[in-house]
């Protein structure tokens, strides 16, 4: 079961839920940590952000040198035989 | 198609509810602030109180060693029913023998057994209330794996589970080093049992390694401990100073780590981990680690380099977790990306960063063995594990998937799930120590964590590309021992104080203030959302990942030739070289006019009856020792 | 020192029923074995009810012939050298119950001559543990060689090669120990060995001395098969029968390192030890073969020769406590001389086992035989954990002493060897482990050995871990009070 790229009904649920979370800490009180927790939708932006950086930076990394063919330490590695 | 909404709202639902509980929490938590007053105290472990005795003396450990033999003995058709009621037997002595020992003398004292040994005294049991903890869920883990291993009917497994889980029990209570090496022993030679029953080829191999790395490991382990013995002239587990560091120490931590697969020693797990067993698997991820971490708790905390360790661990996980395309190799990074955690809870050292770090160990091994059941069930069931092998056959398989989302929700930390109120723990003892660091690249490691094991794992695995895989159904036992897991995952998620009570040292820390679960929100909302976008991006690929282990992988037909076929050639060559000497003289000095060269023959491979020398070259060799000997001790 | 008669009973026994073996054998050859049997068993019962009465009572004492020493022979049994005699007896009998179908298939034709050899060797080797006087060591030593030489001989067609090549070769060790024998005389008068250890001090610093000691050190370690002086070693494991392999291999060189740390330490004091250069020499060869060993062991191919190096390996640990020479050495010396015993022989009988069951020798015929002979490799994964050194096996004790004891001698590179030796050890157990527990192919056709094969394998692997967790009181019950005054652990 596929799930498709965000259409219409996607991108207003998205956009309703989102600045609903983005909009909380106004509406409830929520106490000031560290230096960050004052920029609004900090978590937010950390969150999404934070997954984007991850996915390419893995994948880059990945690219560049770590990813190997499933037979590179030879014999029959990788497959359950 | 109602399917993106229903997932979509499947996922948002918990936040939705939080969200909505958030303005009533407000209110009621007004009066409770976090705790974050006078800079934060590094911690004392409780001094011995009293003695065990009568049957609260007699080490836990030892019933599951006795299990392990009776399994053997018991008739075939019960053995894997009696198999989990060994942990239940566990757990019923701590519950009844050990925990109210300790309770009478006073909660925050250990309770002890001594046993003489030569020069040294040896503490065989040490129960305080941090090893009560996790013996405690060492047992309960053995319980429901031992139910979710109903099905598999190979004795040799149910006893390596039995003695492997022991071993875990055993060093968990062990209170002199020596018993914690014993037992940490048997636990690595129990445990590659499990991983070499697989019975392929590729399982025999990666079980070797496994066992040679944890020989060496506990090779590091041992030396530190003889010195430590030999320095200090006592031989007891005590906490190490760490501001006064010590060959030994360092050698005994190192020795720790490898267990608790920090890098650059941890690639054996998943190497080995994705290759073990089944049933097997739920054993292996709970246990190893996890002990190794109480021992980091117990002997190191405090020991700053740790948190660095611990937060590189935590992102190294995650990103070798986007390249793997096993889902159990994709687990087991992730294992390593959690233990950092702890890890880094252990290096801080303050009593909120164990409890935090003892808090997320327990935790971790009720959603981590259930997130390993979901995928073994996939894998018995349709006999794949590749994420780019399966895919699209979610709605057959709808109680198993269920059941897995909410391990998936409880790494993730999930508001009313396990993980949040452990995770959070650690994360804002970073915050209390200052380690802004710390806290910030820890967050996005849970970032990570929900984006591969919370949505891609089993977006790809179940739903996805409709590949038209039929899974047969899956064992009643194993939806049971996933069941179990699941409402313990729960159940400590909605209800923290029941887990909270049993942590080492007394805390107030409440997770389900409006700061905390709005901050939860956010983040795991816009994750969600990114997750979405890079749908594309994530799928499997068909390929490995180079790891630590290259070292001694690539370089193990280097080390065959350089320290084996070289002698063997060197001997033969002497031999061959000798003979040929001998022949030469001989002929030569037949016919002096005629002064012949030797022929040397070609260069050979090692062969026994080529190498072997004549009788002379020993006899020789005999000689030429003694006069060595003689020559050597006449000056 | 009690007078006893018990000293000579074990030897008496097993010349008497080497003789009446040979004869009932003229008769019938299927008497060999019972008799053989029943001799061991009553060498069993002899050699324990010794060993609780030295516990009880003291050392005991026999004169041959009631002449006194130092012109008579005497026997002189300790606690440690009961102890060692009731083991070499068991597992020699142990053996034997795995030899019964074993000698019938193997070598039918010899099945008489192979058990009377067999008694003939025990004499020689419980003979060289009992006995205080040194010449009557040699005569002992001799005796078992020669048994030792033929039973070799009697297996595949290269053994006769093989005990060609060890006859020689231990011919020159004997010769070697006897010179040494003989230079004492000279100096001494005296053959006994408690008369020579009293009369030693005073000759310090002579170099005929040192060289008489030199001689013994060298032919003893030759029969001990210590590196580089191994040679005989592998040929003569690889090529005897499974029965001759599983009885020499662990009783033979024992009985030599055994006899060797009676020589350097109860004969010669710490003074002498020192103008000898056994310390940092043979502690330092030991420790290379360790290494050599392990390292050719996991080159082979072929199961009992990778067993007969690790032999030169495990050999080595006792050279390296030996040449250390602290207490806590000699006790992982020791111990160890007894903890290979049992790991040796539990091994040589399963891969003899194997060898009757699927007639085949190489690492490979392995594969998959842990599903279809479970009780022999219980046994054996008991014996090769074991042998890596696996708490709580007697393995892990014996190097645990070594490496104390080698911290205390401030040896690290030495400590260094043993720890690590433990990863070469794996290296090639766990290679067969991994064959074993593999899945089996559907044409394999093997099945567990008879019952009393079965009942040897898992006896001795029991055994091994008894020896483990009892070696505290081992230790301490036995062995420290055996040792001299200067050699004893303090604190204790």
């Amino acid at each position: 079961m596929k799930l498709k790229t965000p259409d219409r009904r996607g991108w207003i649920f998205a956009g309703i839920t989102g600045g609903a979370a983005v909009l909380l800490p106004y509406i409830v009180h929520v106490e000031h940590h560290f230096r960050w927790d004052s920029i609004p939708g900090f978590y937010a932006l950390y969150g999404g952000l934070g997954c984007a950086l991850i996915v390419l930076f893995s994948k880059a990394l990945g690219a560049s040198f770590l990813q190997k063919s499933e037979s590179w330490y030879g014999e029959d590695v990788g497959d359950d035989r | 198609m109602r399917n993106r909404l229903t997932v979509t709202s499947l996922l948002t639902l918990p936040l939705l509810v939080s969200a909505a509980a958030a303005p009533a929490l407000a209110s009621a938590t007004a009066t409770a602030h976090q705790v974050a007053t006078a800079h934060p105290q590094t911690i004392d472990f409780p001094a011995i109180g009293g003695t065990l005795s009568g049957i609260a003396a007699i080490p836990t450990a030892l019933i599951f060693l006795a299990g392990a033999i009776l399994i053997a003995l018991l008739p075939r058709s019960i053995r894997s029913t009696a198999m989990p009621l060994v942990p239940v037997a566990a757990l019923a002595h701590i519950a009844t023998q050990l925990y109210p020992a300790t309770s009478a003398i006073g909660s925050d004292l250990a309770a002890v057994v001594r046993l003489d040994f030569m020069a040294y005294q040896l503490e065989i049991v040490h129960a305080d209330r941090l090893s009560l903890l996790f013996g405690s869920i060492f047992s309960l883990i053995g319980v429901i794996a031992g139910i979710y291993a109903w099905h598999n009917r190979d004795t040799r497994q149910q006893i390596a589970a039995l003695l492997y889980t022991g071993g875990a029990v055993g060093v968990t209570f062990a209170g002199d080093l020596f018993t914690l090496y014993a037992f940490w022993e048997l636990m690595a030679v129990a445990s590659v049992i499990l991983i070499w029953t697989r019975g392929t080829r590729d399982a025999a191999r990666a079980g070797n390694r496994y066992i040679l790395v944890h020989l060496a490991g506990g090779a590091v382990l041992l030396a530190g401990i003889l010195l430590h013995a030999a320095d200090s002239g006592s031989i007891l587990f005590r906490h190490f100073d760490p501001f006064h560091h010590t060959t030994a120490g360092w050698l005994i931590l190192t020795g720790f780590c490898l267990n608790a697969a920090v890098p650059p020693l941890g690639a054996w797990l998943p190497d080995a981990y994705p290759r073990a067993t089944i049933t097997g698997a739920i054993f292996m991820s709970s246990l190893t680690t996890k002990t190794a971490v109480y021992a980091l708790l117990r002997g190191f905390a405090g020991w700053e380099i740790l948190v660095p360790l611990g937060v590189m661990m935590a992102l190294y996980g995650v990103v070798y977790a986007v390249l793997a395309n096993d889902i159990r190799e994709l687990l087991a990074y992730h294992i390593i990306s959690q233990v950092g955690y702890m890890v880094a809870g252990a290096g801080m050292g303050t009593e909120m960063a164990v409890n935090g770090a003892a808090a997320h160990a327990v935790c971790h091994i009720l959603y981590k063995s259930l997130l390993f059941m979901g995928a073994g069930v996939v894998i018995a069931t349709t006999g794949r594990r590749k994420l780019t092998e399966l895919g699209g056959f979610v709605h057959r398989q709808k109680l198993a998937f269920g059941l897995y989302m909410i391990g998936a929700f409880s790494i993730s930390g999930f508001p009313l799930f396990n993980g949040f109120v452990s995770k959070s723990m650690v994360i804002a003892a970073a915050g209390q120590s200052h380690l802004d660091w710390a806290f910030l690249l820890l967050t996005l490691a849970s970032v990570g964590t929900f984006l591969h094991t919370g949505l891609k794992l089993p977006y790809f695995t179940w739903m996805g590309e409709d590949r038209g895989i039929a899974p047969e159904p899956a064992p009643r036992n194993m939806i049971a021992g996933m069941a179990i897991g699941a409402f313990f995952c729960t159940l400590l998620g909605v209800a923290p104080r029941l887990l909270y009570v049993y942590l080492p040292f007394a805390t107030s820390y409440a997770p389900y203030t409006p700061t905390h679960l709005v901050e939860t929100i956010q983040i795991l909302l816009f994750t969600l959302f990114a997750f979405y976008l890079f749908i594309p991006k994530l799928g499997g690929q068909a390929t490995i990942s180079m790891d630590t282990d290259v070292l001694y992988r690539k370089t193990a037909p280097l080390a065959r030739i350089i320290f084996v076929d070289t002698p063997s050639w060197i001997f033969a060559t002497i031999g061959a070289a000798s003979e040929d000497l001998a022949a030469a003289v001989a002929h030569a000095f037949r016919d002096p006019t005629r002064w012949i060269a030797g022929d040397f023959g070609p260069k050979r491979p090692f062969n026994v009856d080529r190498s072997r020398q004549p009788v002379a070259v020993p006899l020789a060799l005999t000689i030429a020792v003694f006069a060595l000997l003689a020559l050597a001790s006449i000056r | 020192m009690i007078e006893s008669t018990l000293p000579i009973g074990v030897p008496l026994l097993l010349l008497g029923g080497a003789i009446v073996t040979v004869g009932a054998g003229l008769v019938r050859r299927s008497a060999a074995w019972p008799i053989t049997l029943v001799v061991l068993v009553l060498s069993a019962l002899v050699s324990v009810r010794q060993l609780l009465v030295v516990l009880a009572e003291g050392p005991l004492t026999h004169r041959l012939g009631g002449w006194p020493p130092p012109i008579g022979i005497e026997f002189a049994v300790d606690g440690l050298s009961a102890f060692v005699t009731s083991v070499v007896v068991v597992i020699a009998l142990l053996v034997l119950l795995y030899a019964r179908d074993a000698v019938r298939r193997e070598t039918p034709e010899e099945e008489v001559p192979f058990f009377a050899l067999l008694q003939v060797l025990l004499l020689g080797l419980t003979g060289m543990v009992l006995t205080g006087d040194l010449f009557n060591l040699y005569v002992f030593f001799e005796i078992s060689s020669l048994a030792g030489y033929a039973l070799v001989g009697l297996g595949s067609r290269e053994a006769p090669v093989s005990a060609f090549r060890y006859l020689l070769l231990g011919s020159l060790g004997a010769s070697f120990y006897l010179m040494g024998v003989g230079y004492l005389y000279v100096l001494t008068g005296s053959l006994n060995m408690a008369d020579v250890a009293s009369i030693l001090p005073g000759l310090i610093g002579n170099p005929t001395l040192t060289i008489a000691m030199t001689m013994m050190v060298a032919g003893l370690s030759l029969k001990m098969a210590l590196f580089p002086l191994h040679g005989w070693l592998p040929d003569a494991y690889t090529y005897a029968s499974s029965t001759a392999t599983a009885v020499i291999a662990p009783i033979m060189t024992k009985v030599s390192a055994y006899v060797l740390i009676r020589v350097l330490f109860f004969v010669c004091d710490p003074a002498l030890r020192a103008t000898i250069p056994v310390g940092s020499t043979v502690a330092w060869l030991a420790a290379t073969g360790i290494v050599v060993g392990s390292v050719m062991a996991i080159a082979q191919s072929d199961v009992k020769r990778m067993l007969a190096y690790s032999s030169v390996a495990q050999v080595a640990y006792i050279g390296v406590g030996i040449g250390l020479g602290t207490p806590f050495a000699l006790i992982g010396a020791t111990l160890h001389i007894l903890s290979h015993a049992t790991m040796k022989s539990c091994l040589f009988l399963v891969t003899g086992s194997v060898q009757l069951q699927t007639g085949r020798r190489s690492l490979h015929s392995y594969e998959g035989l842990g599903r279809v002979m479970p009780w022999t490799f219980a046994g054996f994964t008991l014996a090769a954990l074991a042998m890596i050194g696996i708490p709580p096996t007697a393995g892990f004790f014996s190097k645990w002493y070594l490496v104390l004891g080698g911290i205390n001698a401030g040896e690290w590179p030495i400590v260094l060897i043993v720890v690590a030796s433990s990863l070469l050890t794996a290296g090639y157990f766990f290679r067969l482990m991994e064959k074993i527990y593999a899945n089996p192919s559907p044409s394999l056709k093997a099945n567990d050995p008879g019952m009393l094969a079965r009942i040897s394998i898992m006896a001795l692997g029991a055994g091994v871990l008894v020896l483990g967790v009892a070696n505290f009181w081992f230790v301490g019950e036995v062995l420290q009070p055996a040792l001299p005054a200067t050699l004893r652990l303090t604190g204790m």
